[in-house]
């Protein structure tokens, strides 16, 4: 039996010590209650900092990509979650030697004499003549010149352009031309370098014209040249702080990391034999589809049934991020009323992820205190005064106590997504999450994070902690003009945009109401599912850390590519991309229910070691 | 009694036809396999099967040309299609449909995804004799 107080009487009530759910009927509807529900009982306690070591993103075969480590203060983390994040396997030392076991190398965040020794420095200049790939960042000094194949380097904080000069893949220009900084914000700029007389026509250049990617053939090696701090970028887009130079907020086609991780890929699988990558959509498919509904209107969750019953109906399921409202404030009425429960599990039963979408939808959320982490239901009453005064909200009170009361009101076992109100994020959210037991946020938009792929976030967006919390970006919302219903063309478009790079498309709509919304949600699974895999953001979540953590190498016998990976997490649908002239080995056990189909193998299903073997066609 | 329906699975990739019959046979089907289009046509008039899963791109005669045939045959114009297609050649799915294929699935697939759409086929099979 629930309840509905006015403020000011619960209050009393709770002083004096009547139990919740006592029969007391009032006719104002200020606060909801619900009997017999009071919690979460156990504090929630924000770790301490703790630094991520490269160290543990050392150690694999020769067969990865090896990033020699030339400065652990360096923005290197970034360079991690980005290779994690477009599927090439890594392993990062601090040691030349150990990197030069490796075929491609890629030394970061640079080159000069302070940080490399003569020896060093005379080792990796022989890479590319023995047939090996180095690939230099930010190449400063240490004699290596000629190696790379250019004369000076012309350090800049004043370039904000990059211009891809030789790509056959890239056909928008938003892939050609790539945002690195804004002008009007010069101190925020990421420093740059350019390559004076490069030998060979550049990769990439400047908006000036100076070269910014340059390579060099040497033999059968090769020699690139990064004048750009591709870590610092990654955690530019990563940490949400591109600081204005994001082409748009929402809706449009941002792939400046995409292009870039892209690159150093095709570079690596260029240069090595063994290259294997993991795509970063499950069952083979070209784009990962969450649909995903912000319920935070009184009307929302009446019209999520039939939003989710048009889902049920086309074979998929939807994130339903639910805004757990009890209280009447300037926003809106109650949206968590004494109907609500039975929403909310209808939607359940019917297969639907539910989520949080906060308590107060406030737009002040990112100036939120953190909390006490001791914020419980119905005593947290954060209150929106008006639009932008909110009292009595904390960050960790949004979170604990919204995602107990789903749990509670629904007996799910933990609800795992979350997502702000407005996208309005607090730079304490990822430590928040990953305290409160969140796994998955979808609380900023593809467009600012620089990528239209998943990536993990660090303790308060910054450079040195990472969480066990992804993020999951917004690629395509419901509330910018034109409507929603007029824009499925678009939407059509930049999911076959997104798919060139196996990446995610997650659609937010508010059920506020039907209608066009509806319709064009429809349109839009009918238009892309062939070439998508469609999911709750709780599917995609777990298939996405559990990719997060294979590991993979591979190593020819004789003949015989044999590929061996390691998935700590069991994973369905992992997919991998080899080299097209290879096949299964019929010699060897194929692994159940895997197939190859250009280049692409798909796995049925790994649980811990699996050993794949291949030969040329 | 019912008896168990019997699918034909006609592929040329061998590991790719293993992985189907594999699959639906752990499904209680009755399967038979032919690796070719001209192999393909015969079993389908000898055993008539319930369902066809059929490559688009076989050695000789290709999946197009033996839907074309089956689907214009008295004989085995009802019987299901599940064209398997190259996920680039968009144009052979709208080919395939526009001729008469039930259903389509890109290659590589979830052995799982493919067991729920035969059985989607089958259900809509037996529906539709009931009518």
């Amino acid at each position: 039996m629930a309840q509905r107080l006015p403020y000011f009487l619960t209050i009393i009530v709770l002083a004096v010590g009547i139990p919740v759910g006592a029969v007391l009927l009032f006719n104002t509807d200020d606060i909801m209650l619900f009997e017999g529900v009071e919690g979460p009982d156990t504090p929630t306690t924000i770790q301490a900092v703790s630094p991520t070591s490269w160290t543990k993103y050392g150690g694999g075969s020769e067969s990865r990509l090896s990033i020699l480590l030339t400065d652990t203060n360096s923005a290197w983390l970034g360079l991690a979650h980005g290779l994690k994040s477009a599927g090439i396997p890594f392993a990062i030392t601090t040691d030349y030697e150990e990197a030069l076991r490796h075929k491609v190398i890629l030394v970061y965040p640079r080159i000069s004499g302070s940080v490399l020794s003569p020896e060093a420095l005379r080792a990796l200049a022989g890479v590319p003549r023995n047939g090996g790939t180095l690939i230099g960042s930010s190449v400063l000094g240490g004699g290596l010149q000629s190696v790379f194949g250019f004369e000076d380097t012309i350090p800049s904080r004043q370039r904000y352009r990059l211009h891809i000069e030789r790509s056959s893949d890239l056909v928008s220009p938003r892939e050609i031309e790539l945002p690195i900084g804004d002008a009007t914000r010069e101190d925020e700029a990421v420093g740059t370098y350019a390559y004076s007389s490069p030998r060979e026509a550049p990769i990439a250049t400047y908006e000036d014209g100076s070269a910014a990617i340059i390579h060099r053939e040497i033999g059968d090696g090769y020699a690139y040249a990064l004048g750009i701090d591709l870590g610092a970028l990654l955690l530019k887009g990563y940490n949400n702080r591109q600081e204005g130079f994001a082409r748009s907020f929402v809706n449009e086609f941002e792939p400046m990391l995409d292009v870039l991780l892209r690159l150093l890929g095709d570079i690596y699988r260029k240069a090595d034999d063994r290259a294997v990558i993991l795509r970063a959509v499950p069952n083979a498919k070209d784009l990962a589809v969450v649909i995903s509904h912000d319920i935070d209107y009184t009307e929302s969750l009446v019209n999520a049934v039939k939003y989710a019953r048009m889902e049920r109906d086309h074979g998929i399921a939807a994130t339903y991020f639910i805004q757990t409202k009890y209280l009447k404030d300037w926003n809106d009425d109650i949206i968590l009323d004494e109907n609500a429960p039975v929403i909310l599990r209808e939607l359940k039963r019917m297969g639907m992820e539910l989520a949080s979408h906060s308590v107060a939808h406030s737009l002040s959320f990112p100036v939120f205190p953190i909390g006490d982490g001791r914020e419980r239901y119905p005593n947290y009453r954060p209150f929106v005064k008006e639009a932008e005064v909110t009292y009595d909200g904390t960050v960790l009170g949004e979170l604990r106590v919204s995602r107990y009361l789903i749990e509670t009101l629904t007996d799910i076992p933990s609800v795992a997504s979350f997502r702000p109100g407005h996208l309005l994020i607090s730079r304490a959210l990822p430590e928040s999450l990953a305290a409160v037991g969140y796994s998955y946020s979808s609380s900023v938009t593809a467009n600012t994070s620089l990528s239209h792929r998943p990536f993990q976030l660090n303790y308060g967006y910054d450079v040195v902690s990472e969480l066990p919390v992804f993020e999951f970006p917004v690629t395509i919302e419901d509330e910018i003009n034109p409507p929603l219903g007029d824009r499925l063309p678009q939407a059509i478009n930049l999911a076959r945009q997104i798919s060139r790079y196996g990446g995610l498309c997650m659609v937010l709509i508010h059920t506020d109401i039907l209608e066009h919304k509806l319709d064009f949600e429809r349109g839009f699974i009918e238009a892309v599912k062939p070439f998508s895999w469609f999911g709750t953001l709780n599917d995609y979540g777990a298939w996405w850390s559990a990719r997060n953590e294979v590991l993979v190498d591979a190593k020819w016998q004789g003949e015989r590519l044999e590929v061996r990976l390691f998935a700590p997490k069991p994973i369905a649908g992992l997919t991998l991309e080899i080299s097209p002239d290879l096949r299964f080995d019929p010699q060897h056990e194929i692994p159940l229910g895997s197939q190859i189909v250009e280049g692409r193998v798909l796995l049925a299903e790994i649980d811990g070691s699996q050993v794949i073997n291949f030969v040329r066609r | 009694m019912t008896s168990i329906p019997t699918i034909l699975i006609i592929e040329d990739d061998p590991t790719i036809a293993d992985l189907i019959q594999h699959k639906l046979e752990r499904d209680g089907y009755q399967t038979k396999i032919a690796t070719t289009g001209d192999d393909g046509l015969k079993l389908v008039r000898e055993i008539a099967p319930s369902v066809v899963i059929l490559d688009g791109m076989l050695p000789g005669m290709d999946g197009l040309e033996i839907l074309r045939t089956l689907k214009s045959e008295e004989d085995t114009k009802d019987i299901a299609v599940l064209m398997l297609t190259a996920r680039d050649l968009e144009h052979d799915v709208v080919s395939g449909l526009s001729l008469g294929a039930d259903d389509y699935m890109t290659k590589p697939f979830m052995p799982n995804e493919l067991s729920v759409r035969v059985k989607r086929l089958l259900a809509a099979k037996l529906r539709l004799g009931q009518n």
